[in-house]
């Protein structure tokens, strides 16, 4: 509920719109409370930062595919893995089966290579594949 | 408003120069906003910083359905209070310039003079005053700037405030009456 009546807000309107006597003085206050303290040159470092900003911002997120790529790269990197150290975690005796029913032409394998180390955030390990 | 989104778009197509246009018009107003709400210098300065930059990373919501320093006022005002909440409501009061002319007892003619005296007095008023408006709540002293100095309408601040308009018309009614009752009883009691 409202501390005051309409005609007291009208007044004190009023008031202040003559700009006299205490009601000068407290705009006057106000005025001189806290000046803007922003150098001249601020809004132009503010723009150069902003800049610089997106064009170092970071790359979008993975898109869906890609998501999907890293996670079968992680697969067939733990099932690689686990058959090297002797331990067969499954995935590994599937991916051999896969390959010994489906075999890969040897010209896709350094295509293949390459879209797996770029999924997996690695270096390309063969400069040549077309990826 | 069709300037505003001429300039939005401007800063949008990566146009030289327009967003440095753009924080030059509205630097002021936010200044205001966030010097009134945390009330602390070079807080103030990043909080500011801090605005441009989210503006200029979300200024594609803009959608011109307010004015564009209505929308700005927003971001400051928003980060503002979130700056403060951050600190545990507990702004930093930089101390006003000098304490000593807080109460009027203190007050005496540094010379004899009428025309120095009169002068010492105005200045002595002045610096009541500044105590006085420093020592309001943040928010009351905010509404009094965006309504004094930046002018905005009752509508306008409501909209960057999130506040009912009765709500800020009972602030400034109450803050401006007692900033006149502090004028009134400390020149009442000057000799």
């Amino acid at each position: 509920m409202n501390a005051f009546t309409d005609s007291e807000w009208l007044a004190q309107e009023a008031a202040f719109a003559a700009n006299r006597g205490h009601e000068a003085q407290i705009l006057k206050g106000l005025k001189a409370d806290a000046p803007m303290d922003l150098s001249a040159s601020f809004a132009a470092e503010v723009a150069a930062l902003a800049l610089h900003r997106r064009a170092t911002a970071a790359p979008k997120a993975n898109s869906r595919f890609e998501n999907w790529l890293s996670l079968l790269a992680a697969c067939l990197l733990v099932g690689a893995g686990g058959a090297a150290l002797g331990f067969d975690t499954g995935l590994g005796t599937a991916m051999r089966a896969a390959l010994d029913a489906h075999p890969v032409p040897d010209f896709l394998w350094p295509a293949l290579a390459a879209l797996l180390a770029a999924s997996a955030g690695l270096p390309n390990p063969s400069p040549k594949a077309p990826i | 408003m069709d300037q505003d989104q001429a300039l939005a778009a401007a800063v949008l197509r990566g146009e030289p120069g327009a967003f440095e246009r753009l924080v030059q018009q509205h630097q002021r107003l936010v200044w205001h906003i966030v010097q009134r709400t945390v009330r602390h210098t070079e807080d103030t300065r990043d909080l500011c910083q801090e605005t441009f930059l989210r503006v200029h990373t979300s200024l594609h919501q803009y959608r011109g359905e307010s004015r564009l320093g209505t929308w700005i006022a927003r971001v400051a005002y928003s980060l503002a209070l979130r700056h403060l909440e951050r600190r545990g409501n507990t702004a930093t009061i930089e101390p006003p310039a000098s304490d000593e002319a807080d109460t009027p007892t203190q007050w005496e003619p540094a010379t004899p003079t009428d025309a120095v005296e009169a002068q010492v007095a105005t200045q002595q008023t002045q610096r009541a005053l500044h105590n006085a408006i420093a020592r309001l709540e943040p928010l009351p002293r905010l509404l009094l700037t965006l309504y004094h100095l930046e002018e905005l309408a009752i509508g306008e601040i409501a909209q960057i405030t999130h506040l009912p308009e009765g709500t800020i018309k009972s602030h400034l009614f109450r803050s401006r009456k007692q900033l006149r009752g502090l004028l009134e009883a400390w020149q009442g009691t000057r000799p």
